[in-house]
């Protein structure tokens, strides 16, 4: 009895580890949406910036960058990150990227199924054409493995609608 | 002889461009979902909740509707413009409305007693009975429109035929800028337009064209339902000094309304039954319009128009 509540109270703590909001969690997964904004660098001059997008009028693009943190000693591996794109923006063909190897799928049915572009098609019959890069609502990168205390991104733009 | 070409248009153009998009105030998220392998066992996890919110853009269209200059002659009361005013930013907005009137046109004295009516039953034909007069500001939500009639009297004055007189509404977004800090609970405003004018002409004419249109609900309650039946009827005569007056080449066309059919074989120019298609007689229907080549109409004459529709 006493083993079983000690299992249990560890199974509890690596459950807590692995929710992303924790950052001594051993894997973390942060999202930021970011804005090209104008600011001026060290010298004066004025340059565009990638920064957090807080408030942004239609039409804006957006980069969404998501960050696997693998602070653990171990690697991890078999790795799937699927986000979903709101119904509000629309997903800009070929911007989904990741700094390491990935394979990069998409989804046109709110993530139930993903498969390369070529695959997704819409209709039916004679209507049946490959779906449009607007018309994904999902997108999802399958990375082998990220290596211990190490991390790694993946990114995708949108354009609010 | 005076050769006097009118076209009469009761349809309209809208230029319908779409609102600036997202509705102002909407908080966009994203969060992404991630499963992994690590020490032999699946796992997954979410990220963060990324959130930011749509500002409000403030933009505007204003536009003359009318094809031509609308003729009128000294003495002739409730001269109509028509305008229509479209909210083309992304969120509810209130305009101020405002006459205008160049001063450097031909008209002297220029028109008085400007007023405005909002169009309210959405027919674009104006109607004081339904059409209220503006007195405040106008609310639009995102991607609406509203048909504003003004009306003037045109003085008694010593006009030449032809002489020109540019009159119009200047609308102005009641929402300002508001670009502040970077508090993401917070919506600021950018204003795109803040203000548009918009001018139509007054033509002096010793004579005009004058058209009315009524709608008979042909229901036995007098009220519409689906499936009831309306009787649209245009009169049009000529207006003012008449005396071997004529306007040729006249063509009349009307909308047929929004959220109703039309029915087949029920096109008359007076008495006369026109068929629908386009052929060698004055009338032709389409989905959205009926067409009549009146031809000439003479100061003795009148003309009537007449056809039924059925509410869907």
């Amino acid at each position: 009895m006493k083993r079983t509540l000690t299992c249990l109270i560890l199974l509890s703590i690596v459950s807590v580890q692995l929710w992303a909001g924790d950052k001594n969690a051993t894997v973390v997964v942060t999202s930021v949406s970011l804005q090209l904004k104008k600011v001026k660098d060290d010298d004066g001059n004025i340059v565009e910036k990638w920064l957090k997008a807080t408030r942004v009028v239609p039409k804006t693009i957006i980069k969404y960058v998501n960050t696997i943190h693998n602070n653990s000693d171990e690697n991890i591996s078999d790795i799937k990150l699927a986000n979903p794109v709101n119904k509000n923006v629309f997903y800009l063909a070929d911007t989904a990227k990741s700094e390491q190897n990935a394979t990069i799928i998409y989804s046109i049915d709110n993530g139930k199924s993903f498969d390369e572009p070529k695959n997704l098609k819409i209709g039916e019959g004679d209507d049946e054409r490959v779906a449009l890069a607007r018309e994904y609502n999902a997108v999802e990168w399958i990375i082998d493995n990220i290596e211990a205390n190490s991390s790694s991104s993946v990114e995708f733009k949108v354009e609010i609608r | 002889m005076i050769f006097v070409r009118w076209v009469m248009l009761f349809l309209i153009f809208y230029i319908f461009a779409h609102a600036k998009g997202t509705t102002a105030g909407s908080v966009i998220s994203n969060q992404a979902y991630m499963t992994f392998a690590m020490h032999s066992s699946d796992n997954n996890l979410s990220s963060n909740i990324d959130r930011f919110v749509i500002d409000h853009i403030v933009d505007m269209d204003l536009l003359w509707q009318d094809t031509r200059s609308v003729p009128v002659g000294g003495g002739y009361k409730d001269a109509m413009l028509r305008f229509v005013l479209v909210n083309l930013g992304n969120g509810d907005d209130n305009f101020t409305i405002a006459y205008e009137h160049n001063l450097t046109d031909s008209f002297d004295p220029a028109p008085e007693n400007a007023r405005f009516y909002l169009d309210a039953d959405g027919d674009n034909l104006l109607d004081k009975s339904i059409d209220t007069l503006i007195s405040g500001d106008i609310n639009l939500s995102a991607d609406t429109n509203a048909t504003l009639f003004l009306l003037t009297d045109i003085v008694e004055g010593n006009y030449s035929a032809n002489d020109l007189s540019y009159d119009g509404v200047r609308s102005s977004s009641t929402s300002t800028d508001t670009n502040g800090s970077d508090n993401k609970e917070l919506v600021d405003t950018t204003v795109r337009t803040g203000s548009l004018v918009a001018m139509g002409i007054y033509e002096i004419k010793d004579f005009w064209l004058e058209s009315n249109k009524t709608m008979e609900i042909m229901s036995e309650d007098n009220l519409t339902h689906t499936g009831t039946v309306l009787r649209y009827t245009i009169l049009a005569e000529i207006g003012g000094e008449t005396y071997h007056r004529q306007i040729d080449d006249l063509l009349i066309i009307d909308e047929i309304p929004k959220g109703s059919r039309y029915m087949g074989d029920s096109l008359y120019l007076d008495d006369k039954l026109l068929t629908d298609i386009n052929d060698s007689d004055e009338g032709e229907v389409n989905t959205t319009h009926i067409r009549v080549r009146a031809g000439t109409l003479r100061d003795d004459e009148n003309i009537s128009i007449r056809f039924d529709v059925r509410v869907e």
